[in-house]
């Protein structure tokens, strides 16, 4: 009877407001990740949550809401509770690509609070080994002395893997036909059967091809060179000057979260990027564990907004 | 061979490590168990236990998971027989006549020859991953977009024969099934198709959702119309087991799907779906008697059942040796290996001997297993029939709800889900069947994707269907089954004009 | 179907429907680019789809006008309604009020669908089953759903 007692009287100290509000987190959280379980961002999600639910020393609980190449799932967020229980491990397709080319409820700048990315990781230019073409500059030399004749795989019309070649096609003025395939495995896989001739792949799909001489990399596409295959150039020293491309994953809150937890969940994060067990098991994956401070990832996320804003005007897919 | 031989022993050591063993038995089991609830498929099933598996061995991990995947195989056939729910694309035409089966007391027969056209199958699949897998998977890199093209019109040719009445019929339940296929984003240009401006439908309809919708919910609104007493008939639901006549009828069925199965298994994208209604299609034609078939012919079972266990070994030879996911449950496999590590490509085999040859040799084992609690429990499932059906309704309903929810944990699924029950209803009242639909639905999308796509790589030039060896011999298997449906069904025809013209 | 508007209603209202859920597509595709056959838009495939649906839609609706033929069965809207209905209930209360809720009130509607169920029984049996799908699928398998509204 007495225990009884004292476990009500515990459980409505716990529930009582004043209590509730005093310190976050008091209670699961809940890191929504707008993709599939299995996939590449669910996996950086789960690395996160591990490290999250150890430093804040609370449950967090990984929740898959795939559908409509993260849109659903980032736009459930965005209009979550700001109270810092309901997270996002958001990645750029939904956020800088997607508002721009499809019709999305949330703002990629108004409708979250930014937080931090977590991991980047870069496109690989590979193509057929079949083909005379071994460097960036022969890449471009080839594509423009036979206009609309190579053949690019992507993972379908409004993925970064046909942005990215659109991007480079414009800085390049080349001109080569896309071919959408339903992922970024196919795509991979018609490289190396010839199907098609090239394609921006990420690096986690590539790596393995490249390793088995399947397919010949000529670079990569984020602005620096990557720890994964230091020898590959980077597009931007190459041929296209300023290319920059790179698949990011970040955590960020529905707009208007207390800044106090904004500042928290971000100092975990800034932990975390030092920790070398994460660090590790992203290496694993392909992916580079990074951090930035939330006024840094807010001026990303404009300035990637216009870059694509700009390209899909230009090639007239813009919503 | 002699080496294969030493490699698939030296596999054995792995996989016979009491805690292998013991995931593999883990695995099978829940995979039986959530193959067996209705709406939860494996890979709602994979993803909620995926983060479990980070704790284990890599090796364990994908042992345990593909537990899961191939003791779904078995349980789906499970629920697709007793009570006309099939949970995977594979399973729609277990369905077909397993139902029947089950309604007329020989659930039994249906539930044990499937058990064991799937262990065979599956075994024989094992066998031909683990000698001929990597030279099978670079003759499957040579089959490319017109000859995937060509198979999804065979496979549509071969849905037209899975009707048991109208062909006419059929073949406007297949456009449905395409038109419904259709929905979504459309992969070559992004754009929203009937979509209705509903995000959630931005990835197309949930297979679950329109699979459950159409059978198992339109089936248990048909069963509460009248009496419940005489949906199942008991009186010989005693008998358990197959006779010898009943297995020996399946024995040629059996062997048949189980060569499609293991073929069709390596094309990554729609390999196995297309090789579980070929098999179907194969033997209603080979039938003495083919007006059985859709009313409770076992071959119509042992057939699909044996096509799609056999597929389910070899499509793990895209996975392991190019990276390549023939299936959404393939592709969590993929995040599994990934998140433990592993690369899958064409260096695993070089790389990782011990988790190439530690799975197949666990394919082996987990078979074993699977025939060892399937078949006594099959025993237990026909008892399930005896539960009265006014209880047994309640069953379906919720457990079948909980399932849609899980695929995207979301109850947006159970709304699409409702729909379905209801134009299911519907069709059934107008005679038109729903496993052609699901058909057109299931190979719509693959089909105009793979056409759009050969078209933009051959510049427009539709000869380039004829100009391959595969896409040719897809195309005339295709015409050759096209007039075999056609023409008994014109003679009907004519001698139905004459008859109402007396 | 007692107003005799046709000689065989199978065949009028399959083509009806048909025709209908064609009429409806076509509506809705006409808002894509279409394109040609050798520069497929987004709408060609669905529209020539929605086309042949519509034309066998429509053979079915004229021949049940003018053959004699089978007749449709009738649709029972008791046993329709409430599995529907009961599944809407699911639906709706399950991310609100938790699993237990859900499948109670789930199974309190569905037992209207036929004359045959009996109250208490299923109120018993209700409570079995709401306690083993929190068990299953939560505890064992790992839903992430709640179990108890609070």
């Amino acid at each position: 009877m007495k225990v009884a007692a004292g476990f009500i009287l515990g459980a409505s100290l716990v529930l009582s407001p004043a209590l509730a509000r005093a310190e976050w987190p008091e209670k699961p959280i809940t890191l929504v990740v707008p993709y599939a379980a299995g996939g590449y961002t669910d996996a950086v999600g789960r690395i996160t949550a591990r490290f999250m639910e150890t430093a804040l020393k609370q449950t967090v609980v990984v929740e898959n809401r795939a559908g409509g190449g993260g849109i659903v799932g980032s736009d459930l967020v965005s209009k979550s509770k700001p109270d810092g229980y309901t997270l996002c491990m958001c990645s750029v397709g939904a956020i800088s690509i997607a508002p721009i080319a499809q019709k999305t409820e949330y703002d990629p700048v108004k409708s979250f609070s930014p937080i931090s990315i977590v991991s980047t990781i870069p496109q690989t230019v590979i193509v057929n080994p079949s083909l005379p073409i071994k460097s960036m500059d022969e890449l471009v030399t080839y594509a423009r002395e036979h206009p609309g004749e190579l053949n690019f795989g992507s993972s379908g019309a409004g993925g970064l893997m046909f942005f990215s070649v659109a991007l480079f096609q414009s800085l390049t003025n080349t001109e080569m036909v896309h071919v959408p395939f339903g992922g970024g495995a196919p795509a991979t896989a018609a490289v190396v059967a010839g199907e098609v001739d090239l394609s921006f792949t990420n690096m986690t799909d590539a790596l393995p091809q490249m390793e088995a001489n399947n397919v010949r990399a000529l670079a990569v596409t984020s602005a620096e060179r990557s720890p994964f295959a230091a020898d590959l150039p980077t597009v931007s020293e190459t041929v296209a000057k300023g290319y920059n491309v790179e698949s990011w994953n970040a955590v960020m809150a529905p707009a208007g979260t207390p800044d106090e937890i904004v500042q928290k969940v971000s100092s975990v994060l800034q932990e975390m990027a030092k920790d070398k067990d994460v660090v590790a098991a992203m290496a694993n994956i392909g992916a580079q564990t990074v951090f930035t401070k939330p006024e840094e990832f807010s001026q990303r996320i404009a300035g990637e907004v216009a870059q694509w804003d700009k390209l899909l005007t230009e090639i007239g897919v813009k919503k | 061979m002699v080496e294969v031989l030493s490699l698939l022993g030296h596999g054995f050591a792995v996989a016979a490590t009491p805690e292998n063993l013991l995931f593999c038995l883990f695995g099978a089991l829940i995979g039986t168990l959530i193959g067996v609830l209705p709406g939860l498929g494996p890979v709602a099933t994979i993803s909620l236990l995926l983060p479990a598996t980070f704790a284990l061995e890599p090796v364990t991990a994908i042992i345990m998971l593909s537990g899961i995947f191939y003791g779904a195989q078995y349980g789906g056939s499970t629920t697709a027989i007793l009570v006309n729910i099939p949970g995977e694309s594979t399973s729609v035409v277990t369905a077909i006549d397993g139902y029947k089966l089950a309604q007329a007391g020989r659930a039994g027969d249906a539930l044990a020859i499937a058990a064991i056209g799937s262990f065979l199958a599956g075994v024989f699949g094992s066998i031909v991953v683990a000698f001929a897998g990597p030279s099978l998977a670079r003759l499957a890199r040579e089959f490319q977009s017109p000859d995937y093209f060509s198979l999804m019109v065979l496979g549509l040719i071969a849905a037209i024969v899975l009707a048991k009445g109208s062909v006419f019929r059929a073949v406007a339940m297949i456009f449905l099934g395409l038109l419904l296929g259709m929905i979504g984003m459309d992969v070559n240009t992004g754009a929203s198709r009937m979509t209705f401006g509903l995000i959630e439908l931005s990835d197309g309809i949930s297979f679950v959702a329109i699979a459950l919708g159409l059978f198992g919910i339109a089936e248990v609104i048909q069963n509460l119309e009248g009496s419940l007493a005489r949906i199942v008939n008991r009186s010989k639901i005693e008998r358990i087991w197959p006779s010898w006549d009943v297995l020996k009828s399946a024995r040629g069925a059996v062997m048949r799907g189980t060569l499609l199965g293991t073929v069709f298994g390596f094309l990554p994208g729609g390999g196995a779906t297309v090789a579980s209604f070929s098999a179907y299609a194969l033997e209603k034609r080979l039938a003495k008697d083919p007006s059985r078939f859709g009313h409770g012919a076992i071959e119509g079972v042992a057939g699909p059942e044996a096509a799609n266990n056999s597929a389910a070994q070899t499509s793990f030879v895209p996975l392991l040796t190019m990276g390549l996911p023939t299936s959404a449950t393939m592709a969590l496999m993929i995040g599994a290996l990934t998140m433990h590590g592993i690369a899958p490509g064409p260096m695993v085999i070089t790389r990782q001997p011990e988790l190439f040859w530690g799975l197949i040799a666990s394919m082996f084992i987990g078979n074993l297993m699977l025939i060892v609690i399937n078949l006594p429990m099959v025993g237990l499932w026909v008892r399930l029939l005896a539960v009265p059906y006014r209880l047994l309704f309640l069953i379906i309903l919720v457990i079948s709800s909980i399932g849609i929810y899980s695929v995207s944990n979301s109850p947006f699924d159970i709304y699409l889900a409702i729909a379905f029950g209801l134009l299911g209803y519907v069709l059934r009242k107008l005679d038109c069947e729903p496993a052609p639909l699901l058909m057109g639905f299931i190979l719509g999308p693959m089909m105009e994707e793979n056409f759009r796509r050969s078209m933009i790589i051959s510049r427009g030039d539709p000869l380039v269907f004829f100009q391959r060896p595969f896409s040719l011999t897809l195309i005339l298997i295709s015409v050759v089954l096209l007039v075999t449906v056609a023409l008994p069904a014109i003679k009907r025809k004519r001698e139905e004009v004459f008859s109402e013209e007396e | 179907m007692k107003t005799r508007i046709c000689k065989g209603s199978l065949d009028f209202y399959s083509g009806l429907l048909l025709s209908c859920i064609a009429a409806i597509a076509v509506w809705f595709i006409l808002d894509l680019r279409i394109g040609t056959p050798r520069s497929m838009g987004p709408g060609f495939f669905p529209l020539a789809i929605a086309i042949v649906l519509g034309a066998m839609g429509l053979f079915l609706l004229l021949r049940g006008l003018v053959v004699r033929g089978a007749d449709a069965e009738d649709l029972h809207l008791r046993p329709l309604a409430f599995v529907l209905l009961s599944m809407g209930a699911f639906a709706v209360l399950i991310d609100r009020a938790g699993l237990i809720v859900a499948v109670l009130a789930q199974i309190a509607i569905a037992i209207f669908a036929s004359r045959e169920t009996k109250l208490r029984e299923s109120v018993i049996f209700g409570a079995v089953l709401a306690t083993f799908c929190a068990l299953v699928f939560v505890r064992l398998l790992g839903v992430p759903v709640r179990v108890l509204p609070w």
